[in-house]
């Protein structure tokens, strides 16, 4: 699996929380539906989830700040 | 050793105040944010003329060094043109991801430690530096996914990845000691392991910020006071890196008045003139 492959996957775990919830739920269907290496897909399956809702937080706030908002 | 600069991450806040002083006061550096000299903007030339009176360097969060997809040739361009306007000493930014397959992240992913990453690095710095006015420093960014390695080794081996990303890219470092402890309290290992892993001879800059706890973990919000576990480990910066030339105090959250920032980098520059680095 690429290196590109494997970033894609990860950008979309930490942004869609679907996605999320169906690599950690089935990561096995995730890995046949998104033909991506099942050891790959188990890893970000293993990420504690308050680590990926901070790093949404943490995104959050950067978005607003550069928009002016914060 | 050579003595080290203290300063300053410069906030809008501070720019008119700064160019009213007469003399420099007690900091040499300012670090300007590079996103505030490729956005249109009447604030650049006051940013630059601040350069009259203090050294200036650059810190962007846009370059994406560990893009797979490589890093956007505009950006790199803009940025090398925004470096000469300033007469930056140098610049830095992340040793992160930050898109991928039409996905902006906008928030630092981390870079793995394997061939294929290393490649993407060494690509991406020749782009990044090739024609660069000044030279490029990576920043330990904060490991918020908590990916780092694990077991009683993962301070070492988290330091040994940081050492062979700089080297890969011939990148010098900026150790943000509060992203090293806040990662190291969070993950369960040892900053010291990660220190002693560390290429010395390539540290340039240090930065110190402080932040807060959340859900059970350290964030470095850059909203609070230095956290006195980084500053703590600033004494010792000092004394083992021998290119150190600047120490930098961030804070972007509820930015303070000009003499709350001036306390913190006063607390930066004890450390160093303890450690005769003053």
């Amino acid at each position: 699996m690429s290196l590109a492959a494997r970033q894609t996957l990860m950008a979309r775990f930490l942004t869609e929380p679907a996605l999320e919830a169906e690599v950690r739920t089935n990561p096995e269907a995730a890995s046949a539906r998104f033909d991506v290496d099942l050891g790959f897909v188990r890893w970000l399956a293993a990420l504690e989830p308050r680590r990926v809702r901070s790093f949404r937080r943490s995104r959050a706030v950067k978005d607003a700040r550069r928009r002016g908002d914060a | 050793m050579t003595p080290v600069a203290v300063g300053l991450s410069l906030r809008e806040r501070w720019i008119d105040e700064l160019a009213g002083w007469t003399t420099r006061g007690p900091f040499e550096v300012l670090e300007v944010m590079l996103d505030d000299l490729l956005c249109a903007s009447s604030r650049r030339d006051a940013i630059r003329r601040l350069g009259r009176r203090w050294t200036l360097v650059a810190h962007g969060v846009d370059l994406g060094i560990g893009d797979a997809e490589g890093v956007d040739a505009d950006y790199v361009s803009r940025a090398h043109h925004a470096l000469r306007a300033l007469s930056a000493r140098w610049w830095s930014d992340h040793l992160a991801f930050l898109r991928a397959g039409g996905i902006e992240l906008g928030h630092f992913a981390p870079v793995g430690d394997d061939e294929e990453t290393l490649r993407a690095l060494r690509a991406n710095a020749r782009a990044a530096t090739r024609s660069a006015p000044c030279p490029l420093l990576l920043e330990n960014a904060s490991d918020v996914l908590g990916l780092g390695a694990h077991g009683p080794d993962a301070g070492a081996t988290l330091g040994r990845g940081y050492a062979r990303a700089l080297e890969a890219t011939d990148a010098g470092a900026l150790l943000d000691l509060t992203n090293l402890v806040y990662d190291a309290h969070n993950g369960g290992w040892s900053a010291q392991d990660y220190l002693d892993a560390l290429p010395w001879d390539r540290v340039v800059q240090v930065h110190l910020a402080g932040g807060r706890r959340a859900n059970g973990l350290w964030i470095d919000t850059h909203s609070a006071p230095i956290a006195d576990d980084a500053l703590a480990l600033l004494a010792q910066v000092a004394e083992r890196a021998p290119q150190l030339r600047a120490v930098t105090v961030e804070w972007d959250d509820g930015v303070p008045a000009l003499p709350v920032m001036l306390t913190e980098v006063a607390r930066a520059e004890a450390v160093l003139a303890k450690a005769g680095r003053r």
